[in-house]
């Protein structure tokens, strides 16, 4: 590589971990899309999601070496004798980019794609090819790549996380047609997905958030039938809706007195004493991007719809690591709020409504990938919810539930999809039953969603933590407690449906290939393990992001590190684990005496039990309820660009 | 962790599930007196559980006996909790989900009635679950903890309508009318407890009694003087006598709600109350 | 089963019978008179009885009216869901022999020709006096099982024929030797 590219900056040795993460993996998503061949494909995927991982592992371990914070500036590249800056490049690929998207608005017929596409186009070409040449401090002197813990933790859960639903998915779209278009989008987002993770630049930033949407559209759009186009049609435009917010910020950030073109120039310009007031607006539009991204009410019905998509896909882009990206930005930007409450408490109330209003919608939903799509959208409320209150204990717990959702969320997705694989369906009247043909998966999605509600485990850790920030702005805990309860309903009622045996019979497991069974286990494993092991995980991984971010780490742990203590209280989830390890293992193996099993009750007569689940669409359908949640959706984000409005005519008051 | 609350905490331990029992026995024979009967003597409820252990084992599957011994595990982890005084929060989640192996016991049978019992536990946590939690974070909100031990003074002086919100949580617990939609014995047969027979059901009635001693515990919070052992006791046993005595009349003169009629009922009164309180907290400064 | 209990669970068993209410075909004459026994004005509550739906949670299985084809099966399947140790108590004349229907070409008769019966209450219907000195007796009966001074005509027999076959492995035993 030191051959062919020279690049002028302060570099280091973190280009190395860095390209793995990213360039391998979009060069290897390239190539895969011109290669026909199915081993060397899957060989290549192989190489690409190791890439990852290796450098993932190898940039964390770098930056715990360097204080917690590396800056690039990578200014130009030389390759093979031409030289060429990477703004230039990457301006480059982003208009190629939108005209792309023009191009597919074209051929779908979806004007509202189309607008946007311009919408974004036409102001990103004025800033660019107008204003930047004639203003000689509009690049901005901050390094373009920053990566610091908080990037290194996405970088990991994508590169891991995303490296395991890669896996995984060889075996499941074994035998479908346009494998090369699918494998070269799936392992092409990774490297995206890296990339923007570590952007500093927001023009960078923007042009990898574009293409993790151009990903999406692809990858729900893959079977091309009929709901699929339309599906991935309406995805399309919802997020190009909000990169066109995002595009409009980025333009105003940038034409402001002291132009701001950075995440770090962000955070620097917000701290002082008057905040002007473009960058309110700006906020704002960011934050509504970021609200599309992560399917927030009134967003909520593309991500509804974009269950059609191979179960893969599902996990992958829109549980663990796409719809993560707007998280990501919530809490990358989190230190603006301490000088922007108001902007924080409105963001909080849209995502606890977001968090309690999904719940109740997922107790009616039948289907499995909906139900896990509704969670997923209330989980991610409940983390901006979090980041958006922006005290030391929240971001704490924002995080926590972030690496702890993605790891739990893609275990049951992929579960899901085995379900769907071996039997053809994703209805939940189908897995009645479920333990008696199919065991070994029943067990895992049990675990899964044991880890989801039940203590000691992550999730169950995060909804703690987010009770006890609650009491610093108390008007959320209404959304938790409600959202929570709605919780454990839905789940209950899903895994009862699955459980339920007429008697002990011998359970003998189903044969599974290994690349479906590998990542299960694996994600459960580590699912299991940081829950147990979450004392020594928060001290040494989230504490030092949350410094990092700014603030005093909160959260610290005791007793050789089996317990977790917060400012108003403690819990030792080593403790809890074991009791309930116990009580799990040693009733399983004790010996059942044949003599003593017995009929269920059916009063006595001998007529088989038939047994249907409940919906409670009368009162919590989406018929119902849909009109009600969208309003107030919709009233929220019209609370949200108010506020930025306002904030332009009253200006500094805020 | 000083001595004399460390044992004094123990003893209760100890003592806790024959507190619930008492506590039973005696609402069974007031019940009867109420009715113009003679009633079980007060022990009965412990008769009933060493006869039920005392019988053959019957069960339909191993999983059902995994997830009843999975719910006393976890109930009597949080009870040793809250006799060690911590974290208020985390009894909540143990309790909560003691109740979630519950109903999974329940589903794991393929039993018509046991299903609609599981169904209705599910309605009914979907009801009590966030007035409970609403009444800890209003008492982590006065106290500015979640820990027992930081329980400073009688928090009904200032969360009394908390209080009245927790009587709510008691009565869908404990399955008083008009809230005991989940084991309706002329329905649906007891609900989620159909199948269990003999030392199972024992094992269930005697996390119930746990139960009912975490919850009577909790409103006992309310009424504590910390510092002031004897004066506690005599507040927290008229505490109890009061409440349970409203709860047992209202339970005598009302029928079962429907499910729908729960939750409209009870959550909104619930938050209602927690809500009222809550703003009251905030501006006598307890923020 | 029963020589191993403690004193305290014998004494547990007798102060809570739990029962398990099934009406054959009666005509609920006998089914009104059990259930006036719940009334205040009899209160079986303070014996600690309760009448349970369910199988799996009674001690006591009270039949009332008469057995037929139909109802044999349900009658066998609630008497095998029924833990040790029980007893079974039949009230009415229809349960002890099939009353004015015995001869009727559904009827098989009393409850005994499908499940052993430990108490008959005899009456047309019974007083609920007599029913509750049948609940009574059905105790001491209980009692002597536990106390294993008792057993049932099925045990004995089985008891027999445990005795006789190992009576026969020994001889075979002892024939080998030599």
């Amino acid at each position: 590589m030191g051959a062919m590219i020279t690049m002028s900056g302060d570099i280091g040795i973190t280009i190395y971990p860095l390209a793995l993460t990213t360039v391998i993996p979009l060069l290897i998503g390239l190539i895969c899309y011109l290669l026909p061949n199915r081993y060397i494909r899957n060989v290549l995927v192989g190489i690409g999601v190791l890439s990852a991982i290796i450098g993932g592992l190898w940039l964390f371990f770098q930056l715990s070496s360097s204080g917690g914070v590396i800056t690039l500036e990578i200014d130009r590249i030389s390759l093979l004798g031409i030289s060429f800056s990477l703004f230039e490049l990457i301006s480059a690929l982003d208009f190629a980019l939108l005209i792309g998207f023009l191009l597919i608005a074209w051929e779908r017929r979806s004007y509202w794609a189309g607008l946007f596409a311009l919408l974004q186009l036409i102001p990103l070409a004025w800033y660019e090819f107008m204003y930047m040449p004639s203003h000689a401090d509009a690049h901005g002197s901050v390094a373009p790549v920053y990566i610091d813990y908080w990037s290194g933790i996405m970088c990991l859960i994508i590169s891991i996380i995303g490296s395991l639903i890669v896996i995984y998915a060889i075996k499941y779209m074994e035998g479908q047609r346009n494998q090369n278009r699918f494998f070269a989008y799936m392992v092409g987002f990774l490297g995206a997905m890296n990339a923007a993770v570590f952007s500093n630049n927001l023009l960078w930033f923007f042009f990898f958030w574009e293409v993790t949407t151009l990903a999406c559209y692809m990858l729900i759009k893959h079977e091309e039938t009929e709901e699929a186009l339309r599906n991935a049609k309406w995805a399309l435009e919802v997020t190009l809706g909000g990169g066109t917010a995002m595009a409009f910020a980025i333009v105003w950030l940038g034409t402001m007195g002291t132009p701001v073109t950075s995440f770090t120039e962000l955070l620097q310009a917000s701290g002082t004493n008057i905040i002007p007031t473009m960058l309110i607006l700006a906020l704002a539009f960011i934050s509504l991007a970021g609200l599309t991204k992560s399917a927030q009410v009134p967003f909520q019905s593309w991500l509804l719809g974009a269950m059609v998509a191979p179960t893969p896909v599902s996990a992958l882009l829109h549980s663990s690591t796409m719809v993560k990206l707007g998280v990501y930005l919530f809490i990358r930007i989190s230190p603006v709020f301490q000088h922007l409450p108001s902007l924080g408490y409105i963001l909080a109330i849209i995502g606890g409504f977001s968090f309690m209003v999904t719940a109740i919608l997922a107790i009616s939903q039948n289907n499995a990938k909906k139900v896990l799509a509704y969670s997923t959208i209330g989980n991610l409320g409940l983390i901006i919810l979090l980041a958006a209150l922006h005290t030391p204990f929240s971001l704490t717990a924002a995080i926590v539930l972030t690496v702890f959702h993605a790891i739990s969320k893609a275990l049951l997705f992929l579960g899901v999809g085995v379900v769907q694989h071996e039997t053809h369906s994703k209805e939940i009247e189908n897995m009645d039953g479920l333990i008696l043909r199919k065991p070994f998966i029943t067990t895992v999605l049990l675990m899964g969603i044991m880890t989801m509600i039940i203590p000691p485990f992550g999730m169950f850790l995060g909804k703690y933590f987010a009770v006890q920030a609650g009491l610093e702005f108390p008007l959320i805990i209404f959304f938790i407690a409600v959202g929570s309860a709605a919780t454990v309903v839905y789940y209950l009622k899903w895994i009862g449906r699955m459980i339920n045996m007429e008697t002990d019979a011998e359970l003998t497991p189903e044969h599974m290939s290994i690349l479906f069974s590998a990542p299960l286990v694996v994600m459960l494993s580590l699912a299991v393990i940081f829950s147990v092991l979450v004392a020594p995980v928060i001290q040494s991984f989230i504490n030092p992001t949350v410094e990092v971010l700014g603030f005093t780490a909160p959260v610290s742990s005791a007793f050789y590190g089996t317990s977790v203590i917060t400012p108003w209280g403690y819990i030792t989830p080593v403790f809890i684990g074991l009791f309930l390890l116990a009580v799990f293992l040693v009733p399983l193996f004790a010996h059942i005496d044949r003599k003593a099993l017995t009929k269920v009750y059916s009063c006595g007569v001998e007529y088989p039990t038939v047994i249907g689940g409940v919906y409670f669409e009368r009162i919590m359908g989406e018929e119902k309820l849909n009109d009600y949640v969208n309003s107030l959706g919709v009233g929220l984000i019209a609370v949200l660009i108010a506020f930025g409005v306002l904030a332009i005519t009253m200006s500094g008051v805020i | 962790m000083d001595f004399w609350p460390a044992f004094i905490g123990f003893i209760f331990l100890l003592l806790a599930p024959f507190i619930g029992m008492l506590v039973i026995g005696l609402d069974r024979k007031i019940t009867a007196r109420m009715q113009n009967r003679i009633g079980p003597p007060v022990l009965q409820p412990l008769y009933d559980v060493i006869k039920l252990f005392g019988k053959e084992d019957k069960i339909v599957n191993r999983g059902q006996v995994v997830f009843a011994y999975a719910f006393f595990v976890m109930v009597v982890l949080a009870t040793s909790l809250f006799c060690l005084r911590s974290d208020l929060l985390v009894i909540f989640f143990l309790l909560n989900a003691g109740a979630i192996f519950m109903v999974m016991g329940a589903y794991s049978t393929r039993s018509a009635f046991s299903t609609i019992g599981a169904n209705r536990e599910l309605l009914q946590m979907l009801a009590y679950e966030p007035i409970f939690l609403l009444v800890i974070f209003s008492i982590g909100y006065a106290v500015k903890s979640f820990t027992i031990d930081a329980i400073y003074e009688p928090l009904i002086l200032k969360l009394p309508l908390a209080l009245v919100a927790m009587v709510i949580v008691l009565m869908i617990k404990m399955q008083k009318s008009p809230f005991d939609i989940s084991t309706a014995h002329t329905e649906i047969i007891s609900g989620t407890m159909v199948e269990y027979s003999g030392t199972y059901l024992g094992l269930l009635k005697l996390t119930h009694w746990y139960e009912l001693f975490l919850i009577l515990g909790t409103m006992a919070l309310f009424v504590i003087i910390p510092g002031n052992f004897v004066l506690s006791i005599i507040a927290m046993l008229v505490l109890i006598a009061v409440v349970y005595g409203i709860v047992m009349l209202i339970d005598n003169i009302t029928t079962r709600l429907t499910w729908d009629a729960l939750l409209k009922v009870a959550l909104p009164l619930g938050i209602g109350l927690i809500t009222a309180n809550l703003i009251y907290v905030w501006y006598i400064g307890g923020a | 089963m029963a020589e191993a209990d403690g004193a305290l669970t014998k004494i547990s068993r007798l102060k809570s019978p739990w029962i398990l209410h099934y009406d054959c075909s009666s005509c609920n004459g006998c089914d009104i008179e059990i259930l006036a026994c719940l009334t205040p004005y009899y209160d079986i509550e303070r014996f600690g009885i309760l009448n349970k739906g369910n199988p799996k949670h009674a001690d006591v299985l009270m039949v009332t009216g008469s057995v037929n084809h139909r109802n044999k099966v349900v009658l066998k399947n609630l008497y095998d869901q029924i833990p040790d140790p029980k007893v079974v108590i039949v009230v009415g004349a229809c349960g002890s022999t099939g009353g004015v229907f015995h001869n009727c070409y559904n009827v098989l008769g009393g409850v005994d020709k499908v499940i052993p019966v430990d108490v008959y209450v005899p009456g047309c219907p019974p007083k609920p006096e007599a029913i509750i000195d049948g609940v009574v007796k059905a105790l001491e009966k209980l009692k002597a099982l536990q106390d294993g001074t008792w057993k049932r005509e099925k045990e004995k027999e089985k008891e027999k024929t445990e005795k006789d076959e190992a009576k026969e492995e020994t001889e075979e035993a002892k024939k080998e030797e030599e």
